[in-house]
């Protein structure tokens, strides 16, 4: 509790460390911010094309399906690699000034969420116009889900965050591990179409009922399953208690280890 | 009144590796290749260091390169956690040690303003009443809107300083930062200086200028390898340094303990 409200206290400092990433990024370049869009944009388009046109998968509204399930991946992964380097990334910083420490961690996830909102921004319109997704109450939920998918991808940088300053290779570990995690979560298909022997490990990765029920609120108009809100509220409590407290436990030895 | 800041026989200890195991693999591979294993040594930058800090006070901490200083203006800082003994700071510290802390190149002088204000937790409301003061005390002019990186080590230095001063805490504690920019800047430093001080701030300082301690201090600590050797009023304890180094045949080096 006291760590939170030194956090909140220096909420400021989360806010110019974000608008210093948006602003390096965009700097001297003559797009900007659109060059962080543009690998997504660039591999939406051809997965799109291969899946619709080559594999033809029979799901309807194939695009704006896909397009949700690609756009969170593409938040968490890139939100939990940062967070992977975030402290040694500072380390000057965190040797010479006194502030909590998940500043850090909590600046370059909220840093990721920006660029993921600009991309909802931009495509949720056209889902709704052209893509199949259907206008009701229901995506409020959308905005439901995704504050607690940002909680879940936050407490899971608090972990790595960690384990980054003490085993360096921690990055490359991801990067090994983040293209298997990739292809076990729904990005490309359902839950329903997965065979009965891959379902508990398909129903076992924490994305999956994220994913799942931002789907089913911006395409079929209906609220989260209690199954889905009973494993996204698990994921959110076992990761929240363990980040914290490994954050905890060990933030006062990163200004020597880092 | 309590001292402002109180360390009762504070002692730090680092660890000294070879082999250092930054790796998740060097870890495995030194389970099974013995002499691949960490060796490590400890060293003590601090030992049971004593002292308290009156209000209002000036005083100042010197000794030899290595004899601990930035240690214990860390272990202070909350930047460091003491290996024992305690620390106990009655007030709003803020640690100078170095200038610029959080500056990106990339950014403007005026964007790393409200930058590197933040890291000592303020908020936008009070950079921005502090800003103009902040500029026209690093006499940057109209350099303040262009990029960091653009500037000499002596602008930097200016801004620097300039942002530190707008920080009006409690207590200061300054590392070594006073020798900065031309006679003009160094005199207006030191006049800044002076005015905090009758404002009836308290300072903790840092220094290899001797002459400064005399001058503008009321007490002193002599640290050597870690340890305090002489505590006092400023002029005795700067006397007994002058003789320590006269007559230093047996290096001043720290304490390692295998």
């Amino acid at each position: 509790m006291d760590r939170l409200s030194r956090l909140i206290a220096y909420s400021t400092l989360v806010k110019y460390l974000v608008l210093k990433d948006i602003k390096v990024k965009s700097r001297g370049t003559y797009l900007g911010v659109a060059w962080t869009l543009m690998n997504p944009l660039v591999t939406i388009v051809m997965y799109f094309v291969v899946f619709q046109y080559i594999f033809r998968v029979a799901i309807p509204n194939f695009l704006a399906f896909f397009l949700i399930g690609l756009l969170m991946w593409i938040f968490f992964a890139r939100a939990i690699s940062t967070a992977a380097t975030c402290v040694i990334d500072n380390d000057a910083m965190i040797k010479k000034a006194a502030f909590p420490l998940e500043v850090l961690p909590v600046a370059s996830v909220l840093y990721h969420l920006f660029n993921h909102v600009v991309a909802l921004a931009l495509t949720v319109p056209l889902m709704l116009i052209f893509w199949g997704a259907r206008l009701s109450w229901n995506l409020v939920w959308v905005v439901i889900i995704l504050l607690a998918f940002v909680g879940f991808s936050l407490a899971l940088s608090l972990v790595l965050a960690t384990v980054g300053v003490f085993f360096r290779d921690t990055r490359d570990i991801l990067e090994v591990g983040l293209p298997v995690l990739f292809w076990v979560t729904p990005i490309f298909y359902d839950l329903s179409m997965a065979p009965g022997f891959l379902r508990p490990v398909l129903e076992s990765n924490p994305l999956s009922p994220f994913i799942g029920a931002t789907r089913a609120a911006l395409l079929e108009a209906r609220g989260p399953s209690w199954t889905e809100l009973g494993l996204m509220g698990f994921w959110i409590s076992v990761t929240a208690i363990t980040g914290m407290w490994v954050f905890g436990r060990f933030a006062l030895r990163f200004a020597e280890e880092a | 009144m309590p001292p402002m800041i109180e360390c009762e026989q504070v002692s730090k200890a680092f660890l000294m590796r070879s082999n250092r195991q930054y790796l998740l693999k060097d870890r495995a591979l030194a389970m099974v290749r013995p002499h691949l294993r960490e060796s490590r040594k400890l060293f003590w930058a601090l030992q049971d260091v004593s002292f308290a800090v009156e209000p209002g006070e000036a005083f100042g901490v010197i000794g030899p390169n290595g004899a601990g200083k930035t240690t214990l203006f860390r272990v202070i800082s909350g930047i460091f956690a003491p290996t024992n003994g305690t620390v106990r700071v009655h007030g709003r510290l803020a640690p100078l040690l170095a200038l610029g802390i959080g500056f990106h190149p990339e950014l403007t002088g005026r964007e790393n303003i409200y930058l590197s204000s933040a890291t000592f937790g303020f908020t936008t409301r009070e950079i921005r009443a502090a800003e103009e003061d902040i500029i026209a005390f690093s006499e940057l002019g109209p350099f303040i809107d262009v990029p960091t990186k653009n500037y000499s080590s002596g602008m930097q230095a200016r801004l620097g300083f300039a942002i530190a001063f707008q920080v009006r805490p409690e207590i200061f504690l300054i590392d070594e930062v006073l020798a900065v920019g031309d006679a003009h800047f160094q005199d207006k430093c030191l006049k800044r200086l002076d005015a905090d001080r009758h404002a009836g701030r308290t300072f903790l300082v840092a220094t290899h200028g001797l002459q400064f301690v005399e001058e503008r201090c009321d007490r002193a600590a002599l640290l050597v390898g870690g340890r305090i050797v002489s505590i006092g009023a400023a002029k005795d304890v700067v006397r007994n340094y002058r003789d320590l180094l006269g007559q230093a045949r047996a290096p001043l080096t720290p304490y390692v303990d295998a």
